[in-house]
C-alpha cells in the first residue's frame, strides 16, 4: 500500500519510524457506534471499502443511543419492553436502510480520515497514527491532538491508550 | 394526560396502560388509506362484528410506518401492533408496502432479540375490495395477542430503586460499560 | 391549543351504540379541549353552524370530529375548517362509527370504552397538527402527446377541442401508426384507412395541434405542469416544396424492404409511406455517408454510381462518378482505392470492385459525351503550373466556375506522373489523353513545353495579368541515393527510367536487374524492365528488394500479385548495403565501357522489423552477419521522389520547407500572396493521384474565394458520419464472390505493353454492382434532385433540437408485433411463404403492394390452402418470455380469414388456435359469422413448419380435441404474432422515467382504479403502449387520458397537495437516504457543505417512505408527522 502524504510527512520527520502492519499508514479510526445514525455516509465515501453497510444490526446501538436522537427514541421504547439483553446482532431486511451496523474492516482501512471528516453525527474520530520509534512494536509516540480530522475532542480524551505520555514528550 | 389513566410507568399484573379496552388486550392497527382502511370501512358498513381490542390509526400508505412507530406503540401500551396495507405489487404509492413488510420483519427481529414475542408485530395485506381479509386479520391478531400475556413495560432508569424490588420483570438491560472515550463522546454527541 | 370536540350521533348509527353524552363528558376532561358539542348530523348544515359558532365564540384553533370514517366525510370537514380560516390540517378525526359503533353493536360497554380511546387519540393527535403550506404552481396549458397512431391522434383531438395546445410527436415520417397498415377492422370489416384518413386530415389541419414527425423525445424533465421537453428533429432532406408527385421514386436506385409494408415489398430510399400520409412530404432515409464515400479523398458518391450501375443506368452513373473527379477512367485503373479497403461487403466476403465498376462506366460512357466549353463569367484569369492530376483538376473546377485558365506544362505532353510515371500496360496513354482532352474542352488553354523558372516566372505571370497562380508541379525527380556505388554506371532511378519509357524512349537495362523499393513506382519500374528485357529477347530476370515485408509495402497488393505472375522475384526484409563493381579489375573493362565503373552486383543485408518510428511504421533493423550478394548489371532505385524547385526562381516570397511548398491548410495559399499550391509538391503526406485530384479541387475553391473576396465555397468538405450495416444485418447476407476481372496470363502479357486488366463487361459490372450493401441507404446519387420538378430535395437539412415546455404528457407510443423469427421451428424469416398477420394485412389492402390480391411471396400464386397459427409469442412464457394474451389476435386472424374467404371462395382457410377469445362487443357474433363463411377452426398446437420444394409448407399439427398429431400441407402460413411494447414505448419509458411491466408495456398507476395514469404525476398513457387492446379500446383510453390531462390543466394553475413531505434543513444531515428511497424521485439533495434534502411538492405523492427512513427525523410527511402518528397510536 503506498504511503499517503501524511505518511510521507511523518516518515520525513522520523526516519527510523516503522508503520503499523495493517494495510495503510494513517490515522487510527475510532468509531462510536452508539452515536451512529446509520446514514451510510462513511460507507459511501470510503475509498478503500473498509467501511460498508452491513447486513446485520447490533441492537445495542439502539439501546445505547443518545436520548433525543431517533435511534435513542426507538432504543428507549425498546428498553421499556425488553426482557433481556440482546443476544447478538440481528439480520436486516433489504429495504431497511438506516438501521444497519456499519462494518468496519481495519485491514482495508487507509486511515485517510474521510469517514471521520464527513460523519454528520460526529460518531467517528480519526486519531494521529501511532508509530514505533524503536524496534519494538509498542506505540509510544505522543500526539498533540486528534490527528487529521477529529472533531472538537480534547486531546487526552482522544488518545485513550497513551498511558504516561505527556504532550510533546518523546519516549525513547 | 387525564386523571383516569393508570400510570403505566409501573409494572402491574393487569393489562398495562390506558390504551386497552377494559379486559381486552390493546392492539393498534396502522392501516393504509387506500386499501386496508377502505376494507375496514367496507366491513364495518356491512356491520361485521369485530373484537374491540383493535384500534385503527390511518396512514396514507404503510410505507409511512417506521420501526419507531411500531416499537413506541408497544412501549406505550399496546400489547400488539399490526400493519395493514395493499396487496404486494398494488400499492397505490408504488412500493410503500414493500418497505413496510421489511420494517415489520425488522421489528420482529428486534423484539425477539430482547426476549419479546415477535408475533406481537405483524403485517397483513389486502385489497380495498376484500373486507373479509381485514376482518380475518383483526381476528387473527386478536387471537394471537389474547393468547399471550399482556406486554410488560419497565421503568427505564438505571438505578436500583425503580419500582418494586420483588418484580421479576425488572429492567435487566443496562448500557455497556462506558470507556472514558465513549463517555466523553457521549457527552459530546448528546448535544 | 384550544380544541373543540364535535360528536356526531349520525342519526342513531353512532348514538344507538355509544352513549354520546357520556362520551362528550369524557372529552371535556381532556387536556386542551375547551368545547364539546353533540349533534345528530355533524356533517349537515346544523352541524356546520355548530362548529362555526364554536370556532368563533370559543376561539378554537383545532377541531376534532367524532363521526364516521375520515374517508367519507373527511373532505367535508376539512373544507369547513378551511372556510373557517383554520388553515390546512386543523381537523383530526375520531372514527367512532366504522371504527366503533358499527362493529361493536353487540358489546356497547366495550364500544363505549373504545370510543373514549378513539377520541383521546384524536385529541392527542390534533395537538401536534399545524398548518401545512400549499404552493400555487403554474400549469402550462399544453400537452405533449408522444406517438401519432390512432390513440395519439384521438387524444390530440380531444385536447385540442378543450382549447389546449398539443405537440404531437411521431418518430416515423408520417402519422398513422399500426392502424394505417391494416386492411379492414373487426368486427365491422370497415376499411381501416377509410376510418383513419379523416382523422389524419383533421389532425393535419387542426390549428392547436403541432405535428412533429421524424422526431424523437430525447429528454423529459421538470415538475408536472412545467415539463421541459427536448425534441430532436431528424432531417427529411425534402423541403415543403414537395408536391408529392412521386417522380423521385421512379428514379431512386436504392431499394430496401418497405417499413410501411412491413417488408412485404420494397421501397426506395426516398419515399412516402402511403398516399394519405401526414405530412405528405416525402422523406429520404439517409444514414450518413457510405464508408466508400468517406474514404475517398474527393468523397465520390461511390454507392451512388454503383446503385445506378446495378440498374443499368450507366450514363447517370458516369455523371455521379465524374462530378468530383475528372479522371474516372484513370482512377478506375490506378487508384489506391481506399474505398475498397473499407467496403462493408468486405466483412461478408470480398469488397465491391468499386474502382473496376468506375472504370467500366467511364470507359463506356466517357468517350460518348461531348463536352461544351464552359461559359466565362469572371474577368480574372488564373494560371496553373503543371498539367498533372492536381493542376488539371484545379483548372477544370475553375473553368466550371467561370474563369479563364491557362495551364503551363514543362513536358511536351500533359498528364504529369499519370503520363510519365505510369506505363501503358497499367494506364494506356490514349485513355489518359482522352480524359485530359475532355478537361481541356472546357476552354482551358494548355501551353506545353513551358518550364517555370526557365521559360517564364511566377512573378512574370502576375505581370502578364494573371490574378492567381496554382503550383502543381509535383515531385519530378528521384530522391537522392546515399549508398556506396550509387554513381556507378548501370545504376538508374525509377522516376527517370519511367519518364524516358513513357515519352517514347527505350531505357537501357541489363540482363540481371535489381529494383530497390516497395511502392507503386518500384513495381511499375520492375514490370517495365521485365517487358524491356522480354522485348530484347532475353528471359526477364528482375528482383525486387524491399526492406520491410509485404504487409508494409505501400504498393497495391494486386500490383505485386500481377508482377509476380509476370515473373518478378521478390526479396523481403532486405536492405542494400553497397553496389559492387569490378572496380579493381582494369582488364575487365570492355569496349565502350568506362574503366571500373560498371555495376556487377549488389551487397544486401537481411533485416528484421524493430520498433515503430515516428510515422508508426516498424523500422528495419539489420541482422548481424547476414550479408549476401546478388549479381546484377543494373540497379534501379525507386526509393522516393523529390521536388524540382526551379519554379521558385522568380517567385518572390515562396517558402519551401522539407522538400514541400509550404501552404496554409485552410486557404491553400503559399507564403506568396495569390500563389496557391497542391498535389505532390504540397501534399501534407498524401502522395496519391486521388489526393492530388482532391487538392486540385480544394485549390480551385480557395482561389475562387480569394478572387471573389468572400468565402463562397467551402475549401474542405464537411464530413458526415459514416454509416455501416449492423453486425446483425451483415450476418444475414449470403456469402458470394467478387466478379473477377479478366486478365491475360502473366507470362503472356509481359511480352507487350497492352493493358493487362481487360475491364468489366456490362453484365459483369452490373452483377458486381448488385453485391453492394447500400450502407448509407440513400446513396447520394442525386437522381431525385435531378428529377424533382419543384426542387424540393434539400441536402443541407441537418438534425435539429427544440426545447418546449408542456403541462402534461400523454404516452401513446403503441406496440410492435412479436418477431416471429424467434420461434425458430415455425420458419418465419426462413420460409418465404410464412408471414405474419400484419404482412397479410398489407397484401389484403386494396391500396397495398398487391392491390388487395393475395399473391403469396415465393411465386405470386394465389394460395389455395391457408393456415393461420394463433398465440405466436403470446401466452408463451417459456420460450418467448411473454405470458400475456395479446387480446386481439384471435379476431385479427378471424378478420383476415373472412376477407380471404370472401375474395377467394376456393381458398380454404384453417385457423389453429389455443383458445378462441372474442371478448369485446359484437366480437363473438363476428366469430360465429366467419365460421359460417367456411373458415375452419382447429384447436391445435403446431410443432414445426417445414418448407417443401415448391414453397408450400408442411405443418405438423396436433389437434388437441382429438389428441392426434398429423401433417398438413398449406400454400401459405400466417402467424398471429402477439403484441409487445414497441421500441418507441421502451424508449419513451426510459426517457420519461415511467415504469414498465411485462413485455415492456407501460405500467398504469393502478390496474383497476387508474388505468390511464402513470406513477409520474402529469404523465398519462393510452392505447397499446399500455397493453394489447383493440382499436375502440385504444380510442376510449385515449379520450380518458385526454380527459385526465384536461382536468389537470383546465384552470391553468393548481395548488400542491398539503400532505406532502418536507425536510427541515436545520435537522437534515444530508445523508441522502430519502433521495434514494423516494419512488417518485421527488427528493433531491443539495450539494456543498450544508447539503440537505429538498422535496418538490408538485411531484411528491405523500407516501411517507422517506419520513420513515430518515435517520434524524428531518423529513416529515405533512399531516402525518411522527408526532401526529405517535400521538394517535399512543394516546399521548
Amino acid at each position: 500500500m503506498p504511503l499517503t502524504n501524511r505518511g510521507h510527512e511523518i516518515l520525513g520527520r522520523l526516519p527510523t519510524a516503522r508503520p503499523r502492519t495493517s494495510s495503510g499508514i494513517g490515522c487510527e479510526i475510532v468509531r462510536h457506534e452508539e452515536l451512529c445514525v446509520g446514514c451510510g455516509t462513511c460507507a459511501k465515501n470510503c475509498p478503500s471499502g473498509a467501511s460498508r453497510r452491513g447486513d446485520t444490526f447490533d441492537v445495542w446501538q439502539l439501546l445505547d443511543a443518545p436520548a433525543g436522537s431517533r435511534r435513542g427514541a426507538l432504543g428507549a421504547a425498546l428498553r421499556r419492553i425488553a426482557r433481556r439483553e440482546p443476544a447478538g446482532p440481528i439480520e436486516v431486511p433489504p429495504r431497511v436502510t438506516v438501521y444497519r451496523t456499519i462494518v468496519y474492516d481495519a485491514e482495508l482501512c487507509l486511515g485517510c480520515g474521510t469517514c471521520a471528516r464527513n460523519c454528520p453525527a460526529d460518531a467517528i474520530e480519526a486519531l494521529a497514527p501511532k508509530l514505533s520509534m524503536t524496534g519494538d512494536a509498542t506505540p509510544t509516540l505522543p500526539t498533540t491532538g486528534g490527528g487529521a480530522a477529529t472533531s472538537s475532542a480534547t486531546p487526552n480524551a482522544a488518545a485513550p491508550t497513551l498511558a504516561g505520555a505527556a504532550s510533546g514528550e518523546v519516549t525513547p | 394526560m387525564t386523571a383516569e389513566r393508570s400510570n403505566h410507568d409501573r409494572t402491574t399484573a393487569e393489562p398495562s396502560g390506558s390504551t386497552h379496552v377494559t379486559g381486552d388486550r390493546s392492539i393498534v392497527a396502522f392501516c393504509c388509506r387506500e386499501c386496508a382502511y377502505a376494507a375496514a370501512d367496507a366491513s364495518a358498513n356491512a356491520r361485521t362484528s369485530l373484537p374491540p381490542s383493535v384500534r385503527l390509526v390511518l396512514v396514507p400508505c404503510t410505507g409511512r410506518v417506521s420501526p419507531l412507530h411500531l416499537v413506541t406503540a408497544l412501549a406505550e401500551g399496546a400489547d400488539g401492533v399490526m400493519v395493514a396495507g395493499c396487496l404486494l405489487g398494488q400499492c397505490h404509492y408504488r412500493e410503500g408496502n414493500f418497505n413496510a413488510v421489511d420494517r415489520v420483519a425488522f421489528v420482529q427481529r428486534l423484539l425477539e432479540s430482547v426476549g419479546v414475542e415477535p408475533e406481537r408485530c405483524r403485517m397483513f395485506t389486502m385489497s380495498a375490495g376484500e373486507p373479509p381479509k381485514f376482518v380475518a386479520a383483526v381476528k387473527e391478531m386478536d387471537r394471537v395477542i389474547g393468547a399471550l400475556p399482556p406486554l410488560q413495560r419497565h421503568d427505564t432508569s438505571m438505578s436500583e430503586d425503580a419500582g418494586d424490588a420483588a418484580e421479576p420483570a425488572k429492567a435487566a438491560v443496562r448500557t455497556r460499560a462506558a470507556t472514558p472515550a465513549k463517555a466523553a463522546a457521549a457527552t459530546r454527541g448528546a448535544a | 391549543m384550544r380544541a373543540g370536540v364535535f360528536i356526531c350521533e349520525c342519526g342513531g348509527n353512532i348514538s344507538g351504540v355509544v352513549d354520546v353524552e357520556s362520551l362528550a363528558g369524557h372529552a371535556r376532561t381532556l387536556d386542551g379541549v375547551v368545547e364539546v358539542a353533540v349533534n345528530q348530523f355533524m356533517c349537515g348544515t346544523e352541524g356546520r353552524a355548530l362548529i362555526a359558532d364554536a370556532v368563533e365564540e370559543r376561539g378554537l384553533d383545532h377541531v376534532v370530529i367524532a363521526s364516521c370514517s375520515p374517508r367519507f366525510q373527511g373532505p367535508t370537514f376539512e373544507r369547513i375548517a378551511r372556510e373557517l380560516k383554520l388553515g390546512e390540517n386543523a381537523v383530526a378525526f375520531a372514527n367512532v362509527r366504522e371504527g366503533c359503533s358499527f362493529v361493536h353493536r353487540d358489546m356497547p360497554d366495550k364500544a363505549q370504552e373504545k370510543a373514549k380511546r378513539i377520541v383521546e387519540g384524536a385529541v392527542a393527535r390534533v395537538r401536534h397538527q399545524s398548518d401545512l403550506p400549499r404552493q400555487r404552481t403554474f400549469l402550462h396549458r399544453s400537452v405533449l402527446v408522444v406517438g401519432g397512431g390512432i390513440a395519439g391522434m384521438t387524444a390530440a383531438e380531444e385536447l385540442s377541442g378543450a382549447g389546449l395546445d398539443v405537440h404531437l410527436v411521431e418518430r416515423e415520417q408520417s402519422l398513422g401508426g399500426f392502424m394505417a397498415r391494416l386492411a379492414k377492422t373487426f368486427p365491422t370489416e370497415d376499411c381501416a384507412m377509410c376510418s383513419l384518413a379523416p382523422r389524419l386530415t383533421s389532425t393535419a389541419v387542426d390549428g392547436h395541434i403541432h405535428i412533429h414527425t421524424l422526431t424523437e423525445v430525447d429528454e423529459l424533465t421538470g415538475p408536472p405542469g412545467e415539463f421541459r421537453v427536448r425534441l430532436r428533429h431528424k432531417p427529411r432532406y425534402v423541403s415543403e416544396a414537395c408536391v408529392g408527385c412521386g417522380e423521385c421514386i421512379a428514379v431512386c436506385p436504392v431499394k430496401l424492404p418497405s417499413h410501411y409494408d412491413l417488408g412485404v415489398c420494397e421501397q426506395t430510399a426516398i419515399s412516402r409511406p402511403f398516399a394519405n400520409a401526414v405530412p405528405s412530404t416525402f422523406a429520404i432515409e439517409k444514414k450518413g455517408w457510405s464508408p466508400c464515400k468517406s474514404a475517398c479523398a474527393v468523397h465520390t458518391s461511390a454507392q451512388g454510381y454503383i446503385a445506378l450501375v446495378a440498374e443499368g443506368r450507366f450514363e447517370e452513373a458516369y455523371r455521379v462518378a465524374s462530378e468530383p473527379n475528372p479522371f474516372p477512367s484513370v482512377c478506375g485503373r490506378i487508384c489506391t482505392a481506399l474505398c475498397e479497403s473499407t467496403c462493408s461487403r468486405g466483412e461478408v466476403d470480398e469488397p465491391i470492385a468499386i474502382a473496376g465498376i468506375k472504370r467500366f462506366v467511364a470507359d463506356t460512357v466517357g468517350p460518348t459525351l461531348p463536352v461544351q466549353p464552359a461559359p466565362v463569367i469572371h474577368d480574372d484569369v488564373v494560371a496553373v503550373v503543371g498539367a498533372g492530376p492536381a493542376g488539371l483538376t484545379c483548372a477544370r473546377d475553375l473553368a466550371q466556375l467561370g474563369y479563364r485558365v491557362t495551364v503551363f506544362e514543362a513536358q511536351e505532353v500533359a498528364g504529369g506522373m499519370l503520363r510519365t510515371g505510369i506505363p501503358d500496360y497499367r494506364l494506356p496513354h490514349d485513355v489518359l489523353q482522352r480524359e485530359i482532352d475532355q478537361v481541356l474542352a472546357l476552354g482551358i488553354d494548355l501551353r506545353l513545353g513551358q518550364r517555370a523558372g526557365r521559360d517564364f516566372t511566377v512573378d512574370g505571370l502576375f505581370d502578364q495579368g494573371f490574378k492567381a497562380v496554382y503550383l502543381a508541379t509535383g515531385l519530378q525527380k528521384s530522391a537522392e541515393i546515399e549508398l556506396p556505388g550509387g554513381d556507378l554506371e548501370g545504376v538508374t532511378r525509377a522516376v527517370e527510367l519511367l519518364r524516358e519509357l513513357n515519352l517514347g524512349g527505350t531505357p537501357a537495362v541489363g540482363d540481371k536487374v535489381v529494383v530497390i523499393g516497395g511502392g507503386d513506382v518500384a513495381l511499375d519500374a520492375a514490370r517495365s524492365v521485365i517487358r524491356l528485357q522480354q522485348q530484347r529477347g532475353i528471359d526477364p530476370d528482375v528482383t525486387l528488394v524491399y526492406r520491410r515485408t509485404q504487409v508494409e509495402m505501400p504498393a497495391n497488393a494486386s500490383e505485386l500479385e500481377e508482377a509476380r505472375e509476370e515473373g518478378l522475384k521478390v526479396e523481403f526484409l532486405v536492405q542494400p548495403v553497397e553496389i559492387l563493381s569490378e572496380s579493381d579489375d582494369e582488364d575487365a573493362a570492355g569496349p565502350g565501357q568506362g574503366p571500373a565503373s560498371r555495376v556487377t552486383g549488389i551487397r544486401l543485408q537481411r533485416c528484421k522489423l524493430g520498433e515503430p518510428d515516428a510515422s508508426g511504421r516498424r523500422q528495419p533493423v539489420s541482422v548481424e552477419g547476414s550479408e549476401f550478394e546478388l549479381a546484377a548489371d543494373t540497379v534501379v532505385f525507386a526509393v522516393g521522389q523529390a521536388l524540382v524547385d526551379d519554379f521558385a526562381q522568380g517567385c518572390e516570397g515562396l517558402a519551401i520547407e522539407g522538400g514541400q511548398i509550404r501552404i496554409d491548410r485552410e486557404t491553400m495559399m503559399t507564403t506568396r500572396e495569390g500563389v496557391f499550391a497542391g498535389g505532390d509538391a504540397a501534399a501534407a503526406g498524401f502522395f496519391t493521384a486521388i489526393e492530388a485530384i482532391a487538392a486540385g479541387r480544394r485549390g480551385a475553391a480557395a482561389i475562387h474565394n480569394y478572387l471573389r473576396g468572400e468565402r463562397l465555397l467551402p475549401v474542405w468538405n464537411e464530413v458526415r458520419d459514416t454509416a455501416r450495416p449492423s453486425a446483425e444485418e451483415l450476418d444475414g447476407i449470403e456469402i458470394g464472390q467478387r466478379v473477377p476481372m479478366t486478365m491475360v496470363d502473366g507470362l503472356v502479357r509481359r511480352a507487350d505493353w497492352a493493358e493487362v486488366g481487360k475491364g468489366y463487361s456490362a453484365e459483369e459490372a452490373v452483377a458486381e454492382a448488385k453485391r453492394c450493401l447500400n450502407c448509407a441507404v440513400c446513396s447520394d446519387c442525386g437522381s431525385c434532385a435531378r428529377a424533382c420538378p419543384s426542387g424540393a430535395i434539400d441536402w443541407d437539412q441537418r438534425e435539429t433540437t427544440e426545447e418546449i415546455t408542456v403541462g402534461a404528457v400523454i404516452l401513446a407510443t403503441g406496440h410492435r408485433q412479436f418477431d416471429a423469427a424467434r420461434k425458430i421451428p415455425l420458419g418465419y424469416g426462413r420460409h418465404a411463404n410464412v408471414i405474419d398477420q400484419g404482412q397479410l394485412s398489407r397484401l389484403l389492402s386494396a391500396a397495398g403492394p398487391t392491390e388487395g390480391e393475395l399473391f403469396r411471396p415465393s411465386d405470386g400464386a394465389v394460395p389455395k390452402r391457408v393456415f393461420m397459427l394463433q398465440c405466436v409469442g403470446s401466452r408463451d412464457v417459456t420460450s418467448t418470455g411473454n405470458a400475456h394474451c395479446s387480446a386481439i389476435c384471435c379476431l385479427f386472424a378471424t378478420l383476415n380469414a373472412s376477407l380471404i374467404r370472401q375474395h377467394y371462395p376456393d381458398t380454404e382457410v384453417t385457423i389453429g388456435y389455443t383458445d378462441l377469445r372474442a371478448p369485446g362487443k359484437a366480437h363473438e357474433e363476428y366469430y360465429r359469422l366467419v365460421q359460417e363463411r367456411g373458415v375452419r377452426y382447429v384447436r391445435g398446437r403446431v410443432g414445426e413448419i417445414l418448407e417443401e420444394k415448391d414453397g408450400s409448407l408442411r405443418v405438423h399439427l396436433e389437434d388437441t380435441m382429438t389428441g392426434r398429431k398429423h401433417e398438413e400441407v398449406f400454400d401459405l402460413v400466417v402467424l398471429s404474432a402477439g403484441l409487445e411494447a414497441s421500441d418507441g414505448t421502451r424508449d419513451i419509458a426510459r426517457v420519461a422515467g415511467v415504469q414498465t411491466g411485462a413485455a415492456g408495456f407501460i405500467r398504469e398507476d393502478h390496474p383497476k382504479l387508474r388505468p390511464v395514469d402513470t406513477q409520474r404525476t402529469g404523465m398519462f398513457v393510452c392505447g397499446t403502449a399500455q397493453g394489447p387492446k383493440s382499436i375502440p379500446d385504444s380510442i376510449a383510453q385515449a379520450k380518458a387520458a385526454a380527459a385526465r390531462a384536461i382536468a389537470m390543466l383546465s384552470s391553468g394553475f393548481t395548488m400542491t397537495a398539503a400532505q406532502v413531505a418536507a425536510s427541515d434543513p436545520a435537522v437534515c444531515i444530508g445523508c441522502g437516504v430519502c433521495e434514494t428511497v423516494c419512488p417518485q424521485k421527488a427528493v433531491v439533495l443539495t450539494t456543498g457543505a450544508d447539503a440537505h434534502s429538498i422535496v418538490d411538492p408538485s411531484i411528491c405523492r405523500g407516501c411517507g417512505i422517506c419520513a420513515a427512513e430518515c435517520p434524524t427525523g428531518a423529513i416529515q410527511l405533512g399531516g402525518f408527522s411522527d408526532a401526529e402518528v405517535l400521538a394517535e397510536a399512543t394516546l399521548r
